[in-house]
C-alpha cells in the first residue's frame, strides 16, 4: 500500500511538472505570436527607401552636424588636411553653401543647429575654444579648463566630447566631468556632480543629451542641466542601449538618436534599423529594418540622426574607409513592405567583408531580402564542427542556404556530393567585363568547372635585406637564413607564439603537402624543422612571446596584417627576417612605408612547386538554388567591382576593384612605440605608385595554388606542432601523430 | 474486460506509437538512406556498403570496437562477479549490509561524463597523476593519450564507470539464491568451486543475458569520454565507430554513415539473438 | 586472515572507484594558486608530475561563491537540465510503464519480435539515427525547443526494457487471483503490477535520471539556442585557467544525480528481478 502511495505521489508530481512544461511551451507560442504580429504589420505595402545625399564638396570628414527647427542643416567638417569648412543647407541636403574656415586646431566640434553656428575644441588645453558664427566668423574664446587629475602629470587636459542640446553647449573632458559652457564667454559650469560613473561620450538627442558611461546610458535634460527623470527608469530603453553596448565597444558610435516633436518621443538608429520609442512605454517600434539598407554594415559608425517628419529621416555615418555618408530614408507607400524574395547566405564566421557584400547587394536589389546565417556566433559555445553538422542537416532537410561562404566548410566533400553548382560561367562573364585574377580562379578549376570563387585572397611574403629576398624563398632557404643570421647578436625572427609561427608557415607551405592518402612526410618534416628553427632562433621564453590569437579562428582571415607586424619587428630590431601574410593594399602601403626607413624588400614565399594564396570569403552557390536569379545575382555582385567597393580585407579577385583600391589608397602617418619606451618610430604611408602597383599585380599573378585550406588538417598540424615547438614532443612523434590522424581523416 | 490481445495492445500502443515515430521511423529512414546517394537521393544499390566495407577508417573503427568489447566485457563481468561474490559471502557471513561500500562502487555511475573530462585530462596527461604514481614506483612514464596506451584509458574508464552497477546486478542474483541450497551442497561434500559452478552459475544464468546486454549498451557510452578528452581524431586505438559516424556526418557523407549504421545494427542483431539462444532458452 | 584479504580487496576497489569524487570535492575547495602549483606539470608543461593533496592546505569557498553569484548561466542550464529530466521521467511513467507491462504480461502478436526490436533500438548508438531523428523533429517543428530533447527521451526503449524484466518476475498466479476477484486489467496493473514492480520502476527512473544528467549528444544536435542547453554542455566549455572553478562546477553538477542516486540506491540494489520473486 505504502509503495502505491509513493507512486501515485510520483505520478502526481510528474503531472504537475508536465503542466509546468506545457506552460513553458505556451510561453514559447506567445512569443511566436508576437513575431507573427510584427510580421503582419510589415506585410502589405509601404517601407522606408534609402537614398544617399551628396555631401558638400571639399568635405571629406564631417565633425559635427546639427539641424534647426527651420529644417536648416549645418555641418562642420574638413578636407582631411586640417582645413575646416562650415556648410549650410536649406533643402534637406540637396544643395550646400559653405564657408572656408582655414586651418583650425580641431579635435572635437559641435554644431548648434538652432542658429547654424559651431564651436571647435583643440587637442590641448591651450588651444581653448573657437566659436564659429553662422557666417563663418571665428572668435577665440578662453576656456578655464581645470588640470588633468589622473596620474601622469604631464598629460594635458582637453575636451573629449561636445554637444549642443536645446541651444546650450555641453562638454566633457579627460576628467570625465560634464560642464555646461557658455559659447560666448567660455564660462564653465560643472553639472551633474553626483554622477558616479565615468562619462566617456556625450550623445546629442534634441533637447536632451545622452551620457554614455561605462555602465550604460543616462539622459540629461538640457533645460535644467539635471538628469531627465522620466528617462531614468525606462527599462525598454536601457535594454536597447545595453544591447548596443554588449555587442559593440561602448566607445564606438553604434547608435545615434534624436528626440521627436514632443518631449517623450525618442528615435534611435543602429545596425538593426530605425526605432521609435515612447519614453516610459513598454515597447519600441521598429520603423525600418536596417539589414535591408546600408545601416546593416556592421563596420559603419553613426554620427547623427535627424527627423524631418514621419516620412523623412536622415542618418550621418562613417564607413570602414573613413568616408562620410549621409543617408536619407523616405517612406514609400508603393513598394512592398517586406521584399517578396529572400535568399539565405551562410557563413561559418561573420566577417565585415561578407556584410559589406550583402550591403552592396541589398542596395542594388532592394526587393530581395538577404538573410545572413552565421554558424559560429561566438557568443555560444558552438564549435565549428557542431555548426557544420547543423548546416548539413538543414541542407539534407532541403532548407539549406542559397549561397555558402565556404571558408572552413568541408568544400571538397560538398563538391563531390553535388551540393555546389558550377560557377565557371560567372567567372568568364566577370573576367570579360572587369577582369579577374584568373590565376586564382583557375586554381579551383577542374574539368572546366569551378565550384568556389574566393572573393578576396591573400598571400605570404618574406621580407628582409636585399640578399635574403632576392629570389623566391622556401622553407629550406628560411631555415638556412635563420641559422646564418643567428651567428650575429641581432634577433632573427621575433617572438611569435608557437601557433602563430606554425600558422604563418602553414599558410605559406601547405599547398603541396597533400598526397593521395594523407600528408607528404618529407615536406611536413621540413615544415616542422623550419618552424622549430625560427621559433627557437632568438631563445625567447614562453612568457616573452606574443599571445597566440590565430588559433581561435580558421575561417576568418586570421593572419591579417601579419607581414606589417613582422616588418615592424625588423624595423625595431626585433628580427632580421619577416614572414607573414600580405593581406591588403593597405598592408602593402604600410610595408613600403616601413621599408622606406631601412634597406629591405619583400618577395613571395615560393615552395618551388607552388606559390600559395589563401582564399578569403570563398563563395559557393547551392545546386538547389542554381536557377535562383537572386542567388545568381549575389554571386555576380560579390565578384564585381561594385560589390567589393567597401571591403578592405584581402586583395580583390576583381582587377577593376583592385585598381580602384590602389588608386584610392590614402596617405597617412603611422607610428609605433614600445610600452617600455625601448623604441618609438614613425613612418610615412604613401599612396601606391603606378610602379608599385605594377609590381604588386605581377606578384599576385604568380600565385597558383590555394594553401591546404582544410579546417581539420589545420587544427591537427597546429595542435601537434605546438607540442613539438614547445619541446614536449619529439619530431618523430609529432610527425607520426600528424600522419596517422591525417591518414585517418583522408580515409574516412 | 476479458484478457485478450487487445488488452495487451492497449497497454503497449501509446508508448509504441512514440517509439515508432521517434526511433523506428528514423531507423527505417537510415536503412533507406543506406541504399541511396547522400544528397541527390539516387538509388545506388549496395554501392554504399561496398564503399564502407573497403573504407580503412571503418575497418579500423570496427577492429577497435571488437577489441574493446572482447577485452572489456569479460573483464567487467569477471571482476564484477568476483567482487559480488566476495561481497555476498561477506554479507552472508557477518550479516552486514556494507551500504557505504556499495555506494562507493556505484558512485561513478552518477558522475556525468562532462565532469570527468578535466579529471581524465589531469590523470592521463604525460605529466599527470598516473604517471606520477608510476614514477614513484620506478616505472617509466607512459604517454597515455598519444600511444597505444590510449586504448587502456578507454578500458579503464569503462570498467570504472560500470563496475558498480554490474556488481550490484550480480549481487541481487546471488542474493536470490536460497542459502539452503548451499547448505545442502556442503552436506554432500561439495567444495566452494563446485558449489559455484554447479549451483550459482546455473541459477543466475538468465541474469547473464540482461547483464551482457546492459554492459554492451554501456560500452557505446564510453565514446563520450573519449570524445571530450581527445576530440574528433584521437589516437588510433581510441578511434570508435561513433567518431567515424560523427566525422562522416560533418563531411555530409550520410550515405556511408547509413550503410555503416545498418551494418552495426546487423551485428547487434546477431549478437543479441545469439545471447538469447545461449541464455534465455529456459525463460 | 582470509577475512582481511577479502575486505582489503573490497575496500581497495571501492576506494579506487570513489576516488574521483573525493578529488572533485577537495579540488573545489582549493584556491587557484594552490591548484596551479600542484597541476603546473599538466597545465603549463613544466617538469615533474602533477601532485595532489587529500586536504587543501588553504581551503576556500571562493569557487563556490563565484559559481553561486557570478555564473547566472550555470543556473539557467541547471534548470534546463531539470526541465528535461522531469519531462523525460514523467513521460516514461505515462508511456513507458504501461508499455512494459503490456509487453511483459499479455499475449501480443509478434511479442518476441517486438521485444527484440526494443532491445535493438535501445542498443543503437545515438549517432546512427541522429540525422533521421533530426529530420523527424524538424518536421514536427520541435527542433530547437526543449521538447526536441524530451520527446525522444520519453520514448527511449531503455526503461521499458528494464521495467519489462521486473514485470516478468511477478508470478502469474497473483494476477489470476485478482482476475477471479473481478478486477479489471487496468486495476490489476495499478494495484498489483505497479506496487510489485516498484523497485524496477524506481531503478529504471534512477538510471534514466543519471542518463539525463550526462546527456550530451542529443542537446548538442537538437538545440541550437544556448539558452536551452542543459548543464552537461556547460562544463566542457569552461576555459583553461579556471581549474578550481571547473572542478566546483563539476561537483555541483553531479550533486543532484548523487542525491537521487542516494535515495534510489536501494532500488538499484534489487537488481533486475521483481521484489516479489524473492521467496
Amino acid at each position: 500500500m505504502k509503495i502505491r502511495k509513493k507512486i501515485s505521489l510520483l505520478l502526481m508530481a510528474c503531472v504537475t511538472a508536465a503542466g509546468l512544461l506545457a506552460g513553458c511551451g505556451l510561453n514559447g507560442e506567445d512569443s511566436q505570436k508576437n513575431t507573427e504580429g510584427f510580421a503582419s504589420t510589415q506585410s502589405g505595402k509601404g517601407r522606408f527607401v534609402e537614398s544617399e545625399i551628396t555631401l558638400p564638396e571639399n568635405i571629406r570628414i564631417v565633425n559635427a552636424v546639427g539641424k534647426s527647427k527651420g529644417e536648416e542643416l549645418t555641418l562642420i567638417g574638413g578636407d582631411g588636411d586640417k582645413k575646416l569648412f562650415l556648410a549650410h543647407s536649406n533643402d534637406q541636403g540637396k544643395t550646400w553653401s559653405q564657408t572656408k574656415l582655414g586651418q583650425l586646431d580641431n579635435y572635437v566640434s559641435a554644431v548648434n543647429g538652432e542658429d547654424g553656428s559651431a564651436v571647435v575644441f583643440g587637442y590641448n588645453k591651450k588651444s581653448g575654444m573657437q566659436r564659429v558664427a553662422a557666417d563663418g566668423k571665428i572668435t577665440k574664446v578662453n576656456l578655464p579648463l581645470p588640470e588633468y587629475k589622473g596620474s601622469g602629470n604631464d598629460t594635458e587636459n582637453f575636451i573629449t566630447s561636445a554637444v549642443f542640446a536645446g541651444n546650450k553647449l555641453f562638454v566633457t573632458d579627460l576628467n570625465w566631468v560634464v560642464y555646461e559652457v557658455n559659447p560666448k564667454t567660455g564660462e564653465m559650469r560643472e553639472i551633474l556632480q553626483n554622477i558616479s560613473e565615468d562619462v566617456t561620450r556625450l550623445l546629442a538627442a534634441g533637447k536632451t543629451f545622452g551620457l554614455v558611461t561605462d555602465k550604460g546610458i543616462q539622459f540629461v535634460d538640457a533645460e535644467s542641466g539635471t538628469l531627465a527623470e522620466n528617462m531614468q527608469n525606462d527599462n525598454v530603453l536601457q535594454e536597447a542601449m545595453n544591447k548596443v553596448s554588449e555587442s559593440h565597444n561602448i566607445n564606438s558610435s553604434s547608435i545615434a538618436m534624436t528626440m521627436g516633436d514632443s518631449e517623450d518621443e525618442l528615435y534611435y538608429v543602429n545596425h538593426e534599423g530605425l526605432f521609435y520609442h515612447k519614453i516610459g512605454g513598454s515597447t519600441t517600434e521598429q520603423l525600418m529594418n536596417g539589414e535591408l539598407t546600408s545601416l546593416g554594415d556592421r563596420s559603419i559608425d553613426f554620427q547623427a540622426l535627424y527627423k524631418y517628419d514621419d516620412k523623412n529621416y536622415m542618418v550621418f555615418a562613417v564607413d570602414s574607409q573613413e568616408t562620410r555618408h549621409c543617408y536619407r530614408y523616405t517612406y514609400d507607400a508603393e513598394v512592398s513592405a517586406v521584399p517578396e524574395n529572400q535568399i539565405t547566405v551562410y557563413a561559418l564566421e561573420d566577417t565585415n567583408a561578407l556584410q559589406q557584400v550583402i550591403t552592396a547587394y541589398q542596395k542594388a536589389y532592394p526587393d530581395v531580402v538577404v538573410k545572413k546565417t552565421i554558424g559560429i556566433s561566438g557568443e555560444d559555445g558552438v564549435t565549428a564542427e557542431d555548426a557544420v553538422k547543423s548546416l548539413n542537416t538543414e541542407m539534407l532537410a532541403g532548407k539549406g542556404p542559397d549561397v555558402l561562404v565556404l571558408d572552413g566548410l568541408p568544400t571538397e566533400s560538398y563538391k563531390e556530393k553535388g551540393v555546389l553548382a558550377d560557377l565557371s560561367s560567372y567567372v568568364k562573364a566577370a573576367d570579360k567585363k572587369e577582369g579577374l585574377f584568373t590565376n586564382i580562379t583557375d586554381a579551383y578549376a577542374g574539368n572546366g568547372k569551378i565550384y568556389q570563387i574566393p572573393v578576396r585572397f591573400y598571400c605570404t611574403i618574406v621580407e628582409g635585406d636585399q640578399e635574403v629576398t632576392d629570389s623566391g624563398i622556401n622553407l629550406k632557404d628560411l631555415e638556412k637564413y635563420a641559422k646564418t643570421l643567428h651567428s650575429g647578436q641581432e634577433k632573427v625572427f621575433g617572438n611569435w607564439g608557437p601557433l602563430t609561427t606554425l600558422g604563418i608557415l602553414y599558410r605559406a607551405d601547405s599547398a603541396s603537402w597533400k598526397t593521395k592518402t594523407g600528408v607528404d612526410q618529407e615536406k611536413l618534416k621540413q615544415f616542422l624543422e623550419t618552424a622549430k628553427t625560427l621559433y627557437d632562433a632568438d631563445g625567447y621564453t614562453e612568457k616573452d612571446r606574443i599571445t597566440d590569437e590565430i588559433a581561435n579562428s580558421f575561417a576568418e582571415g586570421s593572419l591579417i596584417g601579419m607581414s606589417t607586424a613582422a616588418a615592424l619587428f625588423r624595423l625595431t630590431g626585433g628580427g632580421q627576417i619577416a614572414v607573414g601574410s600580405l593581406t591588403s593594399v593597405n598592408d602593402v602601403q604600410q610595408l613600403y612605408g616601413i621599408e622606406s626607413r631601412y634597406k629591405g624588400t619583400f618577395t613571395l614565399f615560393d615552395t618551388k612547386e607552388h606559390k600559395a594564396f589563401v582564399p578569403f570569403l570563398s563563395l559557393g552557390l547551392a545546386q538547389k538554388s542554381a536557377d535562383n536569379k537572386n542567388a545568381q545575382a549575389f554571386i555576380k555582385m560579390a565578384i564585381s567591382a561594385k560589390g567589393q567597393k567597401q571591403i578592405t580585407e584581402g586583395f580583390s579577385i576583381n582587377r577593376t576593384a583592385f585598381d580602384v583600391e590602389c588608386k584610392n589608397s590614402q596617405e597617412s602617418k603611422m607610428g609605433s612605440s614600445a610600452s617600455d619606451g625601448s623604441y618609438d618610430i614613425s613612418y610615412e604611408v604613401k599612396k601606391i605608385s603606378e610602379k608599385q602597383q605594377e609590381k604588386l599585380t605581377k606578384m599576385l599573378e604568380r600565385l597558383d595554388a590555394p594553401s591546404w585550406n582544410d579546417r581539420v588538417v589545420w587544427d591537427l598540424v597546429l595542435s601537434e606542432g605546438k607540442k613539438y615547438l614547445q619541446g614536449t614532443q619529439s619530431l618523430e612523434d609529432t610527425l607520426s601523430a600528424i600522419r596517422k590522424k591525417v591518414q585517418l581523416y583522408e580515409a574516412e | 474486460m476479458r484478457r485478450s490481445k487487445w488488452t495487451g495492445l492497449s497497454f503497449l500502443l501509446p508508448g509504441f506509437c512514440g517509439v515508432a515515430v521517434f526511433s523506428l521511423l528514423p531507423f527505417m529512414d537510415v536503412i533507406r538512406r543506406s541504399f541511396v546517394q547522400a544528397v541527390s537521393g539516387r538509388f545506388c544499390g549496395l554501392e554504399n556498403y561496398r564503399i564502407v566495407l573497403h573504407n580503412r577508417a571503418f575497418l579500423l573503427a570496427v577492429k577497435n570496437a571488437l577489441r574493446f568489447l572482447l577485452v572489456c566485457l569479460p573483464l567487467l563481468l569477471g571482476i564484477s562477479l568476483v567482487l559480488a561474490f566476495l561481497l555476498h559471502a561477506w554479507q552472508m557471513a557477518f550479516h552486514q549490509k556494507l551500504r557505504l561500500l556499495k555506494a562507493a562502487y556505484l558512485v561513478p555511475m552518477a558522475i556525468p561524463a562532462a565532469s570527468l573530462v578535466l579529471l581524465w585530462k589531469l590523470m592521463f596527461d604525460k605529466h599527470g597523476f598516473v604517471n606520477g604514481i608510476l614514477h614513484l614506483c620506478g616505472i617509466h612514464a607512459v604517454d597515455w593519450m598519444n600511444t597505444g596506451a590510449a586504448f587502456f584509458v578507454l578500458v579503464f574508464s569503462y570498467i570504472w564507470k560500470n563496475l558498480g552497477y554490474t556488481m550490484v546486478l550480480w549481487l541481487a542474483g546471488l542474493c536470490s539464491i536460497s542459502p539452503d541450497l548451499y547448505e545442502a551442497a556442503e552436506m554432500d561434500g561439495a567444495g566452494r568451486m563446485t558449489q559455484f559452478f554447479k549451483i550459482t552459475l546455473p541459477l543466475i544464468r538468465p541474469l547473464i543475458f540482461t547483464i551482457v546486454v546492459l554492459s554492451f549498451l554501456n560500452s557505446f557510452k564510453v565514446f563520450r569520454e573519449a570524445y571530450l578528452v581527445a576530440g574528433n581524431y584521437p589516437q588510433e586505438d581510441m578511434y570508435l565507430l561513433q567518431h567515424l559516424f560523427n566525422n562522416w556526418f560533418t563531411d555530409l557523407s550520410v550515405d556511408k554513415m547509413a550503410a555503416g549504421s545498418v551494418l552495426l545494427a546487423l551485428v547487434i542483431t546477431v549478437f543479441v539473438l545469439l545471447l538469447q539462444k545461449l541464455w534465455e532458452t529456459n525463460e | 586472515m582470509k577475512k582481511a584479504i577479502v575486505i582489503t580487496i573490497l575496500v581497495l576497489f571501492g576506494a579506487l572507484t570513489a576516488a574521483p569524487l573525493v578529488f572533485l570535492v577537495c579540488g573545489s575547495l582549493m584556491g587557484s594558486g594552490e591548484l596551479a602549483e600542484y597541476l603546473a606539470p599538466v597545465l603549463e608543461s613544466t617538469k615533474g608530475y602533477a601532485r595532489w593533496r587529500l586536504f587543501p592546505l588553504y581551503p576556500t569557498l571562493r569557487n563556490l561563491v563565484e559559481l553561486c553569484f557570478d555564473s547566472p548561466e550555470f543556473f539557467q542550464m541547471f534548470w534546463n537540465t531539470m526541465k528535461i529530466t522531469v519531462g523525460i521521467l514523467a513521460g516514461q511513467l505515462v508511456f513507458g510503464l504501461p508499455s512494459a507491462w503490456g509487453l511483459a504480461r499479455y499475449p501480443i502478436p509478434g511479442k518476441r519480435f517486438l521485444y527484440f526490436l526494443y532491445i535493438l533500438l535501445m542498443m543503437l548508438p545515438f549517432q546512427v539515427t541522429m540525422l533521421s531523428q533530426y529530420l523527424v523533429l524538424n518536421r514536427l517543428h520541435l527542433m530547437d525547443t526543449t521538447w526536441a530533447v524530451i520527446v525522444p527521451g520519453v520514448f527511449s526503449t531503455f526503461s521499458v526494457f528494464l521495467m519489462y524484466r521486473f514485470f516478468c518476475g511477478i508470478p502469474e498466479e497473483l494476477l489470476e487471483a485478482a482476475r477471479i476477484d473481478g478486477a479489471g486489467e487496468w486495476k490489476i496493473f495499478w494495484a498489483i503490477g505497479v506496487p510489485l514492480g516498484s523497485s524496477g520502476i524506481f531503478s529504471a527512473l534512477v538510471l534514466q535520471f543519471l542518463e539525463c544528467f550526462s546527456m550530451m549528444e542529443q542537446p548538442l544536435v537538437f538545440l541550437q539556442t544556448k539558452k536551452l542547453w542543459p548543464l552537461s554542455l556547460y562544463l566542457p566549455e569552461i576555459k583553461e585557467g579556471q581549474t578550481g572553478f571547473a572542478l566546483c562546477c563539476s561537483l555541483v553538477a553531479l550533486l543532484p544525480a548523487l542525491c537521487v542516486f542516494g535515495m534510489g540506491q536501494q532500488y538499484l540494489e534489487l537488481g533486475i528481478t521483481a521484489a516479489a520473486v524473492k521467496e
